[in-house]
């Protein structure tokens, strides 16, 4: 029983007595008042005996008890299930009618199933709850029970719920006689249709039409599209598409699958504007052709869209022997056999050594008369393997032949058609029942004439053997099964010398048939009653599924004529030899139904939908629920804004979507932070590594470095700070530390053009790898060093050499230390990029050591050295030394590559005796440096300086 | 568990960021033998100076080694040591102990830190500290702060304060003086009688001095049973206010009457400059009212 009210119809209208009780709610709700918030205070002592001047209502505000109630209302009508079916398009159907639903379930009608099941349910749910209704689809075959069986509504939408698109195309004659004989009662019809005139349409309307008024809900805006063909082309197969709809132009992808169902190729088929048809080609690999299994329209969900391809459509693989044979190509017999074999056949030519290690399907051998012994065994056993051998006569063979024959051969040729003869010319005229040239259909006007031939010796098998015979009787085409393989022989030569027939079309189909894999000829062989059972099936949707335990065999003799249908849907038969398939979408040809027998009320399926609305309607309840929450939350005081971070945290999560990530923004803030605080200052950089412990060392060694500067020099360094090459402005640091971890440094693409950019824009690398002395270290941290720089567009490095403004930048050094003494330095080589400098001046922007300076400077932040160093103190000094060089080379240039020293250097090398002018060319700042005492307690009271010992 | 090591760090930092604190300039007669010299003449064990002799002086006086070398006596006179004890109390009540929000310490454990590092600072120049009511003997060792929070912690809860050492010179008191007023009123008088000098500190939570509440609202005490609702307590906002300020003016009026200083402390109020008003209260006392 079901209430309708205007548009809207509860189909559980009992529900809606409960809202009867809302009054008895707004009793209740009003009588309950709002829990109290529960604070402990120390204070309270002071009033505890205030009275309370204003008590709280002992009732709920009005607008609450409103909003509840409301909520109670949603709920109970959603709870009455609501529909919403605008009276025009509900059919009007008296109780007393019994119901016809005609379902179409062909494959056709996968595109659309769904709407289709919805216009079913829909028609369902304007029913009476008892009232009779019939479900019959047009893939059936019997229709006795359906019939028989008197369906509530209830029960007809659990049927049409479970109804699938089934894997053939209907054929309305049993469904139509089966109409004829209706239980009694009136009759009231609903054909949904998948718009297309199936089999038999006709017959179905007219029995329609006399059983009652019809109606017809066409389907019609799920265009079907199929695959109706398969050829094989040398390119690749090549597919036929059809689809129903050819109004606008339409591009579908298509897809080519293996065995397994992995996705191999993937390849577009336009269809251009009004076209129906379109052909496309899968161009891929021949390797890949093999394991293709079948193709699918992507998005078709139809078994028309999905094509299986198996056995004699695949491109065979041919090999040709092609010894000796090029003195004139025209008119060798290997061009014929190229050029028959071109449409369907990858051809490839060779020794035959060659070809029988390249996997072959078919060999062709053109008049080869006598093979080595050790050829003729491995031919052998290819072909009891399975190859298939075709072989052509020839003066060659004719005269001296192997065993490698379908039949013993006469030692000598028959010429028909020569001086000495009386015989004219020979014709083909027609194959054996039991050939596989039989279905080849000779041109009676076109006569292939033989003029010459290899001739069999009688033998009792012979008839047996024979493919192809000439007009008196002798055997043209001999062929027997070896093994698992065939052996083939054309008893003329490949080239038009001794027939026309390598002239003919019906060569090419000969040929074709001849380079079938034996399995595949298996029909000739075999018993001719052989039956395929089906190995697995194609529902309606294009999804394989298992055939049905009792489904029947096919007969091999049918199955080239056969289309599906319910006994043999769509789907993969297989043989005792043979694997064919059966394809729903083959040869099909759309046929929508234009226009509809008088007296049918046609409708499309969008104009039926109803709408259920319960979800809606208990949907909003819930919401309105959670809104009163929060408000008897807030009136309660548990909620309040000014503090309580909950209620941010609920609207957080309410308006989730809208907001920006919170963590993006921080990041930002504190990059920007960074950058300000990187800008103020001057500050060294090191590369922030995989490695913690690296990481940790650099920033040590460079906070280190920073403090002995500080102490020494007048550049005053900030606390050094670990990059990220991506994110930090790399620009402004003047330097950065780069300390190879063990496993090296693997760059991304946008950290390696960061670091490229920074390069370019005049910053330095220092890069310590850290390996100290021996050899293979060496060559290891070579790698890790080529692996880092790879992209990055190094010039030329070299060691640096003892002129260097290196070695006297700030401290006069003999070498360059670190945990490991007097290390190579590399950098650039000055000379080689003067002509593109990138650092003005030509300073290096590469440093490379391998001494470990970073372990030697590293420090704490009181300055406290923090690993040991080969020679103690004072190599330590020697490493600060060294780094301090290195950040005033990098800071100043070739600053110090001027004069300044000369007369100092000149003086201690004893060549100056006259230092008055001295002096007069160094600053006191600068003098500074090498005058001052290293801080350490080696005793030794001057800076090292070239030439003290 | 408390975290006495916590507050301990707290109170020993907050110390070291006060000044050098000496109540010298009143209470120096009812000194008591000890180690805080005093910049004066007096009895002690350091030197202090060597002056002439007067006929007041005995010739015993007479430091005869520093006498041969000239022709005049000279008394050696030693520096003045004296030792001052102050005595701290915390309110043990559980309404004391308590706090409205897991980020602020307790009010108890906020007085805790500040008395302890007033008492710190005071027992740095030679003085002595130690907690009313507790056994133990006052010291100035480097254990005191740990001493003077434990003991803190361990005060019995009894509605009566104990009474004070015969030798204490200074004691502060700090409470939410939530309570009946009387027995306070009666022992700050019976204290002050006894010529020692007193801080009352007032520490209150910030809930309590804001009273920030809305709508339906149950009260409670903490460890008491009684509860009361109040609709809307927005409206008992004023009163409340009301109550607060003049429980606060009741107490700052005991403590003035005999001299003695008030302070009021909200939880959260940076600590340096309490300790500075704390520190100046006690040497000055009441300022005048």
């Amino acid at each position: 029983m079901s209430l309708v009210l205007g548009p809207l119809l509860f189909a559980t209208p009992l529900a809606l007595i409960a809202l009867i009780g809302l009054p008895l709610l707004w009793f209740v709700l009003r009588a309950t008042p709002p829990q109290p918030q529960e604070q402990v205070l120390p204070s309270f002592a002071l009033f505890e005996d205030l009275a309370a001047k204003e008590e709280t209502p002992d009732k709920t505000p009005w607008w609450i008890i409103l909003l509840r109630l409301l909520i109670a209302t949603l709920a109970i009508i959603g709870l009455a299930t609501p529909i919403w079916s605008p009276p025009k398009t509900t059919p009007e159907f008296a109780s007393t009618q019994n119901v016809l639903m005609v379902i179409d379930n062909g494959w056709t009608s996968a595109p659309g199933w769904s709407s289709a099941r919805r216009s079913a349910l829909s028609v369902l749910d304007g029913l009476d709850r008892d009232q009779a209704v019939y479900v019959v689809t047009t893939t059936g075959t019997d229709f006795t029970d359906d019939l028989a069986e008197r369906l509530t509504p209830q029960t007809a939408r659990g049927q049409i719920q479970a109804l699938r698109p089934q894997g053939w195309l209907p054929d309305l004659t049993p469904l139509s006689e089966a109409l004829q004989n209706l239980p009694d009662g009136q009759f009231r019809s609903i054909l949904i249709s998948d718009g297309q005139r199936h089999d038999a349409f006709d017959a179905l309307t007219d029995v329609l039409r006399d059983i009652g008024p019809v109606e017809v809900i066409a389907n019609t805006d799920a265009p079907q599209i199929a695959i109706t063909q398969l050829a094989t082309t040398a390119k690749g197969p090549e597919l036929t598409l059809i689809r129903s709809n050819a109004t606008a132009a339409q591009s579908v992808s298509l897809s080519a699958f293996d065995e397994t169902g992995r996705s191999l190729a993937s390849a577009t088929a336009d269809f251009s504007r009004g076209d129906q048809t379109t052909e496309m080609v899968f161009d891929v690999p021949e390797a890949l052709q093999a394991d293709m299994s079948w193709f699918a329209v992507n998005g078709a969900t139809s078994a028309g869209g999905i094509w299986q391809w198996e056995g004699a459509d695949r491109v065979r693989r041919v090999g040709l022997l092609s010894e000796g044979q090029s003195m004139q190509p025209l008119l060798s017999d290997t061009y014929y056999v190229r050029k028959a074999l071109a449409p369907f056949a990858n051809v490839i030519e060779g020794s035959l050594t060659e070809l029988l290690d390249d996997e072959l399907n078919v060999l062709i051998l053109t008049d080869v008369g006598d093979l080595l012994a050790e050829d003729e065994t491995r031919l052998q056993e290819w072909i009891e393997d399975g190859g298939v051998l075709v072989r052509f006569a020839g003066p060659r063979l004719a005269a001296q032949a192997d065993s490698l024959l379908p039949v013993r051969l006469r030692r000598s040729s028959r010429a028909l058609d020569s001086a000495l003869s009386w015989d004219t010319p020979q014709a083909l005229t027609g194959f054996p029942d039991a050939s596989p040239f039989a279905p080849i259909m000779l041109d009676p006007d076109k006569e292939v004439l033989i003029r010459r031939q290899v001739l069999a010796q009688p033998d009792p098998e012979l008839a047996s053997r024979t493919w192809a015979r000439l007009a008196d009787g002798t055997p043209l085409v001999t062929s027997q099964s070896f093994g698992q393989g065939r052996l083939t022989l054309f008893h003329v030569t490949a080239g038009p010398d001794w027939s026309d027939l390598p002239l003919s079309g019906v060569f090419v189909e000969m040929l074709r048939r001849a380079t079938l894999p034996s399995r595949e000829l298996g029909q000739i062989d075999v018993q001719p009653n052989t039956s395929l059972a089906p190995q697995r099936w194609l529902n309606g949707f294009g999804d394989f599924i298992p055939p049905a335990p009792n489904a029947a065999p096919i007969q091999i003799e049918d199955l080239t004529t056969l289309k599906p249908t319910a006994e043999h849907p769509a789907g993969l038969y297989e043989g005792s030899a043979v694997t064919l398939p059966l394809n729903a979408g083959d040869g099909w040809q759309p046929a929508p139904v234009t226009n509809w027998p008088s007296g049918f009320t046609v409708r499309t399926s969008t104009e039926q939908a109803t709408r259920k609305l319960a979800g809606w309607f208990l949907g909003s309840a819930f919401a309105l629920l959670l809104a009163d929450l929060i408000i008897s939350l807030i009136l309660a005081g548990r909620l309040r804004f000014g503090k309580a971070a909950s209620a941010a945290l609920l609207i957080n999560a309410l308006a989730l979507p809208l907001l920006t990530p919170p963590s993006a923004h921080a990041q930002t803030e504190a990059d920007e932070n960074a950058t300000m605080e990187a800008a103020l200052n001057l500050r060294f950089g090191y590369l922030v590594t995989q490695d913690s412990e690296t990481n940790r060392k650099a920033e040590a060694g460079l906070l280190g470095l920073s403090i002995t500067l500080y102490r020494r020099t007048t550049v005053e360094p900030e606390t050094p700070v670990g990059l990220n090459l991506t994110r930090d402005p790399l620009n402004l640091y003047p330097f950065i530390l780069v300390v190879m971890p063990q496993g090296g440094i693997d760059l991304e693409d946008d950290e390696r053009a960061a670091l490229a950019q920074y390069l370019r824009n005049g910053g330095a690398l220092v890069i310590d790898t850290a390996t100290g002395g021996s050899g293979s270290a060496q060559m290891a941290s070579d790698q890790r060093i080529a692996r880092f720089l790879d992209g990055l567009d190094i010039p030329q490095l070299l060691p640096v050499d003892d002129d260097h403004v290196l070695t006297r930048s700030f401290y006069l050094l003999d070498g360059f230390n670190g945990r490991y003494p007097d290390r190579p330095l590399w950098v650039e080589s000055g000379k080689a990029t003067s002509g593109d400098e990138r650092r003005g001046d030509g300073i290096s922007s590469i440093f490379i050591t391998d001494a470990d300076m970073s372990a030697a400077w590293a420090s704490d932040m009181t300055g406290r050295p923090l690993f040991s160093v080969d020679g103690g103190q004072r190599s330590r000094e020697m490493a600060y030394r060294t780094g301090v060089n290195i950040v005033m080379y990098i800071l100043t240039g070739t600053y110090k590559d001027d004069q300044v020293h000369l007369p100092s250097l000149l003086e201690r090398l004893g060549e100056v005796t006259d230092t008055s002018d001295r002096p007069a060319l160094r600053t006191p700042e600068e003098a500074a440096p090498t005058d001052i005492t290293p801080p350490d307690n080696s005793g030794r009271n001057t800076p090292p300086q070239r030439g003290d010992d | 568990m408390r975290d006495t090591d916590r507050l301990r760090a707290d109170a020993e930092s907050l110390a070291a960021q006060l000044p050098e604190f000496q109540l010298l300039e009143r209470e120096l007669s009812t000194g008591h033998y000890g180690g805080a010299p005093r910049k004066r003449a007096g009895h002690g064990e350091e030197f202090w100076q060597y002056r002439s002799q007067t006929p007041e002086d005995s010739a015993s006086a007479i430091d005869w080694r520093r006498s041969a070398t000239g022709d005049d006596f000279y008394i050696r006179e030693q520096e003045l040591q004296t030792a001052r004890l102050m005595e701290i109390w915390v309110d043990p009540s559980e309404g004391f102990d308590w706090r409205s929000d897991e980020n602020l310490p307790t009010k108890a454990d906020e007085a805790r830190v500040l008395l302890t590092a007033l008492a710190l600072r005071f027992a740095e120049s030679g003085d002595l500290a130690a907690v009313l009511g507790s056994s133990k003997h006052p010291g100035r060792s480097s254990q005191l702060a740990s001493k003077l929070i434990e003991d803190s912690c361990q005060t019995a809860a009894s509605s009566a304060m104990p009474p004070l050492r015969n030798e204490t010179g200074h004691v502060v008191i700090a409470s939410d003086f939530y309570g009946n007023p009387e027995p306070l009123r009666n022992w700050v008088r019976q204290t002050a009688a006894k010529g020692c000098q007193g801080l009352l500190l007032q520490v209150v939570d910030p809930m309590e001095a804001d009273f920030p509440f809305a709508g339906r609202v149950r009260f409670r005490r903490p460890g008491g049973a009684l509860s009361r609702i109040f609709g809307r307590t927005e409206g008992l906002k004023d009163d409340y206010l009301e109550r607060f300020k003049t429980r606060q003016a009741e107490i700052r009026a005991i403590a003035q009457r005999v001299g003695w200083s008030f302070q009021t402390c909200v939880v959260g109020e940076p600590r340096r400059a309490l300790a500075h008003k704390l520190m100046t209260g006690l040497i000055h006392g009441a300022s005048p009212a």
